[in-house]
């Protein structure tokens, strides 16, 4: 049965969810979710903002709520039984977000079974945009979540070692992938074969990997060439300090294609902005207490190039 | 989907087949901006003996589609294009209409490391330059470091950064232009 939000102008409409990561901390990944949660907001967009950073909760502070009535805390202790249970409201009308746990230590590394409850039930929640801040660094527990769509957004800081685990996030996001997606029996088992044979190491791109699973069966070689097709994340380079560093986010985009052969839309990058910094002290968004500064904007821009960009995937 | 080695010298520099001289010369710069040895962008994935590697490839395909004798013969004898195919230009000027901020996302900043570093690739010194443009090797070395107060007025800076650039096979106007000193300007 489709919910309110799933028949907005009388027509059901597929839900879009946006992973946002990228392997450092401190590239402005939560700034960057919370504030495109807000730009769609702001466009009558059904939105729900997640905080998945099981680590470093902090989407809240984003939002200016210091205190969230309700955390995801809530959910893991089982004391509720559905993720709608624990939203909370926000500021603005059409966003809604389910706060982090910042007080239980033990979901830093959730057990698998924690883990795919969470992820079921993040799938299931109902609204048009849900967005996701998943947390730093490329363990596997991140990138699931960050799987959890094929449109996952890269943040990145113009800085060499945001790109590096930027680049090793991607690599292991491909991997996770193609080891756990849906696939018939045969092609599942040489894969496994190879990549239980291979350390990572042992093929750079994903290209060798390839080589190597069509060079034990050929149908299985295809089957990894359409799963890599069809990954296809989002980089937006964020806190750009000057002209010089604006080039790296298509230069990425073109290392990324040729070297791992991923396909990355590139998004387009947000400056540095000390305003931004400004607005967290305050406890407010900077988009919103700083409509007209440059950062604002481009991400407002980025909203859109994301909407446009998932209206084709759709 | 098409492997590193395989990619024709169009791939290679990310540009159509009837790409023009002016979008040739700026994919080379933005080339050479990624796979530098200092370039942030490929850190951490590319190690310099591959940065080495690219650069080779990307100097090879600049020069021949930079030439157009090189280049015809690229075109009919390696890639066989066709060229009724070649010479249509009927397709809707949409595609290659970029907004204002695609544009800014694209440009590129020429400085003195990348100079340095091209020079390098082609086997140059500062001395062969040097004696070639009766420019003194510290002026040669301050347009490397981009330490633009050595010179005692624009006017020098200008002049002799032509004559370097020149030295390097490529278009001074194209380098000026990018030159993070003019650029701001």
């Amino acid at each position: 049965m489709n919910t309110l939000y799933e028949l907005k102008n009388g027509h059901p409409f597929k839900k879009k969810i946006w992973a946002v990561g990228g392997g450092k901390g401190g590239t402005g990944k939560s700034l960057i979710s919370s504030t495109l949660a807000i730009e769609l907001a702001r466009m009558e967009k059904e939105v729900i903002l997640v905080d998945a950073d099981l680590g470093g909760a902090n989407l809240h502070t984003c939002l200016g709520i210091k205190n969230p009535a309700h955390t995801l805390a809530e959910f893991i202790n089982k004391n509720v039984p559905e993720l709608k249970d624990v939203l909370i409201d926000t500021s603005l009308e059409h966003l809604k977000l389910l706060s982090g746990a910042t007080d239980l230590l033990n979901i830093v590394n959730p057990q698998y079974t924690q883990k795919m409850r969470l992820i079921n039930h993040i799938k299931k929640l109902s609204a048009e945009f849900i967005i996701i801040d998943i947390g730093a660094g490329s363990p596997f527990n991140v990138i699931d979540f960050f799987l959890i769509s094929n449109s996952g957004i890269l943040v990145v800081s113009p800085e060499p070692t945001s790109i590096e685990n930027a680049y090793r996030f991607l690599k292991n996001s491909i991997l996770r992938k193609l080891r756990f997606a849906t696939a018939p029996k045969e092609v599942k088992k040489q894969i496994k074969k190879v990549m239980d044979e291979t350390v990572n190491e042992k093929f750079k791109t994903i290209y060798e990997l390839i080589d190597l699973v069509s060079g034990v069966d050929e149908k299985s070689g295809e089957w990894l060439e359409k799963q890599l097709a069809k990954f296809r994340p989002a980089l937006i380079l964020n806190q750009v300090k000057n002209k010089d560093e604006i080039f790296i986010g298509e230069a990425m985009k073109n290392i990324t294609k040729k070297y791992l052969g991923i396909e990355m839309n590139y998004i387009g990058h947000v400056p540095y902005d000390e305003k931004v910094n400004q607005s967290i002290k305050k406890y407010r968004p900077f988009t919103l207490e700083f409509p007209d500064c440059q950062a604002s904007i481009n991400v407002g821009l980025a909203a859109k190039k994301l909407i446009e960009l998932s209206e084709k995937r759709t | 989907m098409k492997r590193l080695e395989d990619l024709n010298y169009y791939e290679l520099l990310n540009i159509e087949e009837k790409a023009t001289e002016k979008e040739i010369k700026d994919a080379y710069m933005s080339s050479i901006l990624q796979y530098h040895s200092d370039s942030i962008a490929s850190y951490g994935l590319l190690s310099d003996k591959e940065k080495i590697l690219m650069l080779k490839r990307v100097e090879e395909a600049y020069r021949t589609l930079i030439d157009a004798s090189r280049k015809k013969h690229y075109d009919n004898n390696i890639l066989k294009l066709d060229e009724s195919k070649e010479s249509d230009t009927t397709e809707p000027q949409a595609k290659t209409q970029t907004t204002e901020k695609e544009k800014e996302d694209k440009e590129v900043i020429i400085n003195g490391k990348i100079l340095k570093n091209i020079r390098e690739l082609k086997g140059i010194t500062l001395s062969d330059i040097s004696k070639k443009t009766k420019i003194g090797l510290n002026y040669l070395e301050a347009i490397e470091e981009d330490n633009y107060k050595l010179f005692p007025a624009e006017i020098f800076l200008r002049g002799f950064l032509k004559s370097y650039v020149k030295c390097l096979g490529l278009e001074p106007k194209e380098i000026l232009k990018n030159h993070p000193f003019f650029k701001l300007k």
